[in-house]
């Protein structure tokens, strides 16, 4: 029995996590502010504030959390941790100036900046941390809750429980801080004041817990109904509970009361190690920008010169078994690797690649061997034609793509996607083996294009690391080459360069400069599409495609959208669904991206709905990657006889998929938005004229948010699975 | 509302808390076309704002007592939660109270003609002296449910409430833009204001100097 309890931890990840950050950007900020004040942030701070999580960590996901229902003592206990253990350790860790030195300075200043400084929030922020505010608020969160009426209802509801222990925890929160004397807050009583403040604290905590001690009966309705666990009855477990509370409880307040009387009586003043001055918040040496190349190990490997052939060669490798299997395995498609790995894998995986790092799709691309091999046997003297050099091209063949996987079905036939991969490599052959440079990359290839344009939204990005560095630059191999590496083969000249469009990735630049100055820098996603100025219209119509089309993708495979297609085609007569599918097709992602890509402020605001459209591209594959992130089992069976495991497959839809999915969108809405008005700042400087010309854009995201959220709480197929 | 009905035993409610909630066996789930109901919906219950000042939710198994029954030598407590519904079993030697934790403990649910056997286990539960399993019914009204535990089987009537309606049970997770808004408004507002106030204190210098 001792075991079971001792094993009934809870590790719920979204909380770990939290956790670690909190103690992670404490940390971080500390090892700052003891550098230039280690009088004020000592060791035992840290070991506070760490002490102060670990007390969360116990409360809240140890046995006493699984128990908490079945025995009132573990219960206290919990309320204790939350209360008198918790809050106090984490104020006296002293965590304000450590997290705001944590954060970046950017996010500091321009971020947190207006709301440090405004008069108001620092007026309100007074009267929240008056010391008879705390007090009332703890004495009077404290008594209601455990009034039996409200405790039942906490005890009923996970709810009801969760608000029961936020207002324990923010209530203990706010009444420590007077006692703390969190820095660099000024006190606005006296330190005598706070001998009374926490007697009189403990008398509530007193008569609260001689009320259970003394109560001839169960005063927790629940806990008489409650199993009994051995020889404890529910009287004496709320007597056991009671005296938890009292003692200990009244030991939290009185030992820091003690402490204050003996520093009074003592005439305590602050020690001169004590009124070390700490620096204004200045950062001298701006801290370098996160820089992957830099990362040890993990840099080194990114660096190595061979690292992006390797990458090459195993996707193409991988290529190759996807169309051999696709041409010559069976033609159905959850059997097929040519109807599992692209459809289900490899679209899920590059979105999410595209989400935390860059455009490592290109930097791992399969036709890459085909275009090298081009430029080796044909010409490739000749100049992309003129008339071609721009995104128009890229983008028909992303509509006609678009299109065709709806029409054709192409996930569900392997004999057809094959055929792609295999059109893929001759078409990367035949242009860049008559054409100069990259132009396959630049103008032809859909799919580098949606990894270009998404990539907008990525935490990394290829640039350099100092510009000064650049000034001084004469041969600017990063774009002409030298002897040994060639230079960016889209053109793209690193110090001019902003965002990741067009970049694939490739670090020729990288290893071609001879300053090593080019790095894979952590970058503010979206900064890049912040502009005053208007997108060419191709870019801009490439732009408006993928937002629409993550809508019209997605809609095209759920349940109302299909009945509603299929109502159309009995309608009309028609004997083939395609017509209605290619009208659905030819209105949401040819002409309606047309039509807003025409208007002048289409091209302004156009790339600006890119989060949000990459947000529907992300929900939307993550939908078929976690349900159907089993789906290769059954090909695994077909290719080496293993166990049948497929048999006992079952569609899964992971609980909390839904919830990620729309966090996705919410964080696609925001940017968004963001980029729309800093974009409208930009034309229009005056407030009421920035609303004006952002308020159309803002309602189109939201338009295109809605439709989002309606898609995905619709019943969605679960295309490429044998389940 | 949830109503639990049990068959042969006084209904005791007890905390109610909730559990994970998982697709069972394709003869009683739903259409692969169908997507799972939220699991919770405030299941990151915990502030971002500041950091040091987070409180994540209450997780626990248990729920309402469904049915607390004596029956051969065990002591046997049924608990539930609704939506998404958990079950959970404690097993108790009905003379000492000591828990009995290497029984196979196995629930039954039928309704009409969905039959659903499902293994209640301690891996499944956070409180590892209760046996828990999460099951999905797509069928919401009254589901007649047996546990058999070795040889002593109990039975009763769970009363299946319907689904919550999606923008209900995810409504947190879409209000989530708006406070973000209201603070970014008035992060604008305010650094607006001070740049006002910066320039009209730079102005008020200037024409003093004229």
């Amino acid at each position: 029995m001792a075991e079971a309890v001792l094993t009934s931890w809870r590790f719920d990840p979204p909380f770990i996590c939290v956790l670690a950050l909190a103690a992670w950007l404490y940390f971080r900020g500390w090892r700052q502010m003891h550098a230039q004040s280690p009088q004020r942030y000592t060791l035992e701070r840290l070991a506070a504030y760490l002490g102060g999580l670990a007390a969360l960590f116990i409360a809240l996901a140890s046995p006493l959390d699984a128990f908490g229902n079945l025995l009132l003592e573990a219960h206290m206990v919990q309320h204790l941790l939350l209360i008198v253990v918790a809050p106090p350790l984490l104020l006296i860790g002293q965590p304000v100036l450590p997290f705001l030195r944590a954060l970046p300075s950017g996010a500091v200043r321009d971020g947190l900046g207006p709301f440090l400084s405004s008069r108001g929030l620092r007026r309100a922020g007074r009267v929240l941390t008056n010391p008879a505010v705390c007090w009332l608020a703890m004495a009077v969160t404290v008594v209601f809750w455990h009034m039996p009426r409200w405790y039942e209802l906490a005890l009923n509801s996970p709810v009801w429980h969760g608000v029961e222990h936020a207002c324990f925890f923010y209530a203990a929160m706010l009444f420590w801080w007077p006692v703390a004397g969190v820095w660099p807050a000024r006190p606005q009583w006296s330190r005598w004041l706070m001998i009374p403040y926490l007697v009189l604290a403990d008398l509530v905590n007193t008569g609260l817990s001689a009320w259970l001690v003394f109560s001839t009966h169960v005063v927790y309705r629940t806990y008489e109904l409650a199993p009994r666990l051995g020889d404890l009855t529910a009287l004496n477990d709320q007597t056991t509970a009671g005296a938890i509370m009292w003692v200990p409880g009244s030991i939290a307040f009185l030992i820091p009361a003690f402490v204050l009387t003996m520093q009074a009586l003592n005439g305590d003043r602050a020690r001169p190690s004590e009124l070390v001055r700490i620096k204004p918040f200045v950062r001298r040496n701006a801290r370098r920008p996160f820089d992957l190349l830099r990362v040890p190990v993990l840099g080194a490997i990114v660096r190595y010169r061979y690292f992006r052939r390797i990458l090459q060669t195993l996707m193409f490798a991988l290529a190759v078994i996807v169309a051999v299997d696709g041409f010559f395995g069976p033609r159905i498609a959850p059997l097929n690797l040519a109807g599992v790995l692209p459809w289900t894998y490899w679209r899920g995986f590059a979105v999410v690649a595209l989400l935390a790092g860059g455009n490592l799709f290109c930097m791992a691309c399969p036709f890459m061997l085909s275009r090298d091999l081009g430029r080796r046997f044909l010409p490739a003297r000749h100049q992309w034609p003129r008339a071609l050099r721009s995104k128009w091209l890229a983008v028909g063949l992303i509509v006609v793509y678009l299109w065709a996987y709806e029409v054709f079905g192409l996930w569900s036939s392997p004999w057809r996607t094959a055929w792609i991969i295999a059109g893929y490599f001759l078409t990367a052959f035949a242009v860049d083996g008559f054409f100069e440079g990259a132009s396959f990359c630049k103008y032809v290839c859909p799919i580098g294009q949606f990894h270009f344009v998404n990539s907008l939204v990525s935490p990394l990005e290829v640039k350099v690391r100092s510009s000064a560095v650049c000034g001084s630059c004469k041969t600017h191999d990063c774009i002409r080459g030298n002897e040994t590496q060639r230079g960016c083969e889209l053109l793209l000249f690193q110090p001019t360069k902003a965002g990741n469009f067009d970049c694939t990735f490739c670090l020729d630049c990288v290893h071609a400069c001879p300053q090593d100055n080019v790095g894979i820098l952590a970058a503010v996603p979206g900064s890049a599409l912040i502009s005053a100025r208007k997108w060419r219209m191709d870019v801009s119509m490439l732009g408006w495609v993928l937002v629409l089309g993550a809508l019209v993708n997605a809609a095209a495979m759920v349940d109302p959208v299909m009945g509603w297609m299929h109502s159309i085609q009995r309608a009309w007569g028609l004997r083939s669904m395609w017509p209605v599918t290619s009208a659905f097709y030819f209105m949401g992602i040819g002409v309606l991206p047309l039509l807003l890509a025409w208007r002048a402020r289409g091209r302004s605001f156009g790339l600006a709905l890119i989060p949000l459209g990459f947000g529907m591209w992300v929900a939307h594959f993550s939908y078929h990657l976690a349900t159907g992130w089993r789906s290769v089992i059954p090909v695994m069976d077909r290719l080496f006889h293993l166990s049948g495991q497929a048999a006992s497959l079952t569609a899964l839809v992971p609980s909390w998929l839904t919830a990620i999915q729309i966090l996705v969108l919410d964080g696609g809405l925001l940017l968004s938005l963001y980029v729309s008005w800093r974009n409208a700042q930009s034309q229009a400087p005056a407030s009421k004229g920035a609303l004006r010309l952002v308020a159309p854009w803002a309602l189109l995201a939201f338009g295109i948010y809605a439709a989002s959220v309606w898609i995905l709480f619709q019943p969605m197929q679960m295309r490429g699975m044998v389940m | 509302m949830v109503r639990w009905v049990p068959r042969d035993a006084q209904t005791r409610p007890l905390a109610q808390t909730r559990g994970e909630l998982i697709l069972d066996k394709p003869d009683h789930a739903t259409s692969p076309m169908v997507k799972s109901v939220p699991h919770h919906i405030l299941g990151w219950r915990w502030s971002f704002l500041p950091l040091i000042l987070l409180v994540p939710s209450l997780f626990a198994d248990g729920g309402m007592v469904l049915q607390h029954v004596e029956k051969g030598p065990f002591a046997i407590t049924i608990f539930a939660t609704p939506a998404p519904i958990d079950l959970s079993v404690l097993v108790q030697d009905s003379k000492t109270l000591e828990p009995v934790l290497d029984a196979d403990v196995i629930f039954t649910l039928t309704k009409g003609d969905s039959r659903i056997g499902v293994r209640a286990t301690h891996d499944q539960a956070q409180n590892k002296l209760l046996y828990a399993v999460p099951v999905r019914l797509s069928d919401p009204g009254e589901w007649h449910y047996t546990v058999s535990i070795r040889n002593v089987a109990v039975a009763g009537i769970l009363d299946v409430p319907a689904e919550q309606p999606k923008l209900a049970a995810y409504w947190l997770y879409l209000a989530l833009p708006f406070p973000v808004m209201a603070i970014f408004a008035l992060h604008q507002w305010l650094q607006r204001r001070q740049k006002n106030l910066f320039q009209s204190t730079e102005t008020g210098l200037f024409a003093h100097h004229d």
